[in-house]
């Protein structure tokens, strides 16, 4: 047995020596995303970060890492490669060529037709969509409309401030776009947007959105207390006025109305818009087959699959790419600043009814559905045990998920190539 | 800094639509409320 057999047989060990002897950043970038894999398994376990996303996605990112070997069917990353997908394949201007890669890979990556006939189509981000929709209770925005959607609208600062911050880092329009709309924390709508908009950042933005999705759970408890002082925590909402049961059937007249409307304004996001009231539609139908498929296998199936995909394309090549490092930032200051805005609508609030609205509620319009108001929930029941500010959270969070389709749906709109 | 107009348009639509949609509701709740409290009506008469 020779040294060459044996390095022919730990090809990844093999590669990360090469590596070092040729492009130590990226061999030490490879190390360290295995060491933020294993690092994202953890706080998941632990409940610091969504366990739902962490631990498919960090498990994912360790092992891609791991498993580099000498192996490039399509000659796009010198010589290396790995055994489970290429985002790259079929990424040329050449249609022919495009379509022998894709086959070629097809039949080699082991999750590229996951990524094929899931991801780069939009299909996943409607599947995750109905799977929300399906757990969504409209009744809670039909309760407080104006509320709601005021909050809502405050919470989209983000994605509107970073979309000009980011053309200032040298995007473009459409780049620029794809980017801010992480501001919206909807994973779904996301994906969308930079496939229509950016497919060359997909990868990037879809990686660092869902990553940040992930903090945005531990770290938006320290934005609230840190923008609201403990005595406002505590508030009680004050129950509405007349109180009256909003039935299932007028909450499907709702999301057929809202889906027809919508998908007529903006047709360009009408697939993410109609699979989200379809959700609904079937929640709210009562046809108990169709609502367990949804909430269950769709649901928990598709975010599975996300998550696992988004971990495996999170190799050395995409993350160390120049133009990665400034989507970092980017997305930290959209989701920091929509999550400021969404807390200073509920100031707003706040001084209009005269202190009867907790302003923690404006960080459930951030769209991140539920985690936000449970978030919100959980910092002020920590102050306040009886202070249940869930009926108008959740009606801010779900309109929040309206507002950032009919964001994506005008960006699409406006900045179509 | 370039991109400010579409930023600007792209929030007042969205605030537009929002606001729009918001009314739809309530639109809707009155009119549902009304239709209950006419069968109501009908039905003690």
């Amino acid at each position: 047995m020779t040294w060459e057999a044996m390095a022919n047989i730990f090809q990844g060990i093999t590669t990360l020596a090469e590596s070092f002897s040729h492009n130590p950043i990226m061999a030490a970038a490879r190390i360290g995303l295995i060491l933020l894999g294993l690092l994202m398994i953890y706080l998941g376990r632990k409940g610091i970060l969504e366990a739902l996303l962490m631990i498919p996605m960090g498990l994912g990112m360790a092992t891609v890492n791991a498993a580099i070997m000498f192996f490039d069917p399509l000659n796009l990353h010198g010589g290396m490669g790995t055994l489970f997908v290429e985002a790259q394949a079929g990424a040329t201007a050449d249609a022919v060529k495009n379509a022998a890669e894709i086959i070629t890979i097809l039949q080699i990556d082991w999750l590229q037709p996951i990524y094929t006939f899931t991801f780069s189509n939009g299909l996943i981000a409607c599947l995750v969509f109905m799977g929300i929709g399906a757990l969504l209770d409209v009744g809670y925005v039909m309760a407080r409309p104006y509320q709601s959607m005021f909050i809502a609208v405050c919470a989209e600062l983000g994605t509107i401030i970073t979309f000009p911050v980011a053309q200032w880092f040298g995007y473009t329009p459409q780049q620029a776009a794809a980017i801010s709309i992480v501001g919206g924390a909807d994973g779904p709508m996301v994906l969308f947007t930079s496939l229509r908009l950016a497919p060359e950042l997909f990868v990037p933005i879809a990686i660092i959105a869902y990553l940040y999705l992930g903090f945005a759970y531990g770290g938006y408890p320290y934005l609230i207390r840190l923008l609201v002082p403990k005595k406002l925590l505590g508030i009680k909402p004050q129950p509405p006025k007349k109180k009256r049961t909003i039935t299932s059937g007028e909450k499907m007249l709702f999301a057929v109305v809202a889906c027809v409307l919508l998908s007529f304004l903006l047709p360009v996001a009408a697939p993410l818009i109609f699979s989200l009231f379809f959700g609904v539609v079937i929640r709210e139908s009562g046809i108990k087959e169709f609502i367990d498929l949804l909430q269950g296998p769709i649901l928990y199936g598709s975010t599975m699959f996300l998550g696992l995909m988004l971990g495996v394309l999170c190799d050395a090549n995409t993350i160390m790419d120049p133009k990665v490092l400034p989507l970092l930032l980017l997305g930290v200051l959209s989701l920091l600043i929509s999550g400021m805005g969404g807390i200073g609508g509920g100031y707003i609030l706040y001084f209009v009814t005269r202190g009867k609205f907790n302003p923690a509620i404006g960080i459930a319009g951030v769209s991140c559905t539920p985690t936000t108001s449970k978030v919100a929930q959980k910092v002020v029941s920590k102050v306040n045990r009886g202070a249940i500010i869930l009926p108008d959270a959740l009606g801010a969070n779900v309109s929040g998920v309206i507002t950032t389709a009919i964001i994506a749906g005008i960006f699409c709109s406006l900045l179509a190539k | 800094m370039s991109g400010w107009p579409e930023a600007l348009l792209t929030y007042g639509l969205t605030t537009v639509i929002a606001f729009g949609i918001a009314g739809m509701i309530h639109l809707m709740v009155v009119l549902l409320e009304k239709r209950t409290e006419s069968g109501k009506q009908e039905g003690s008469s």
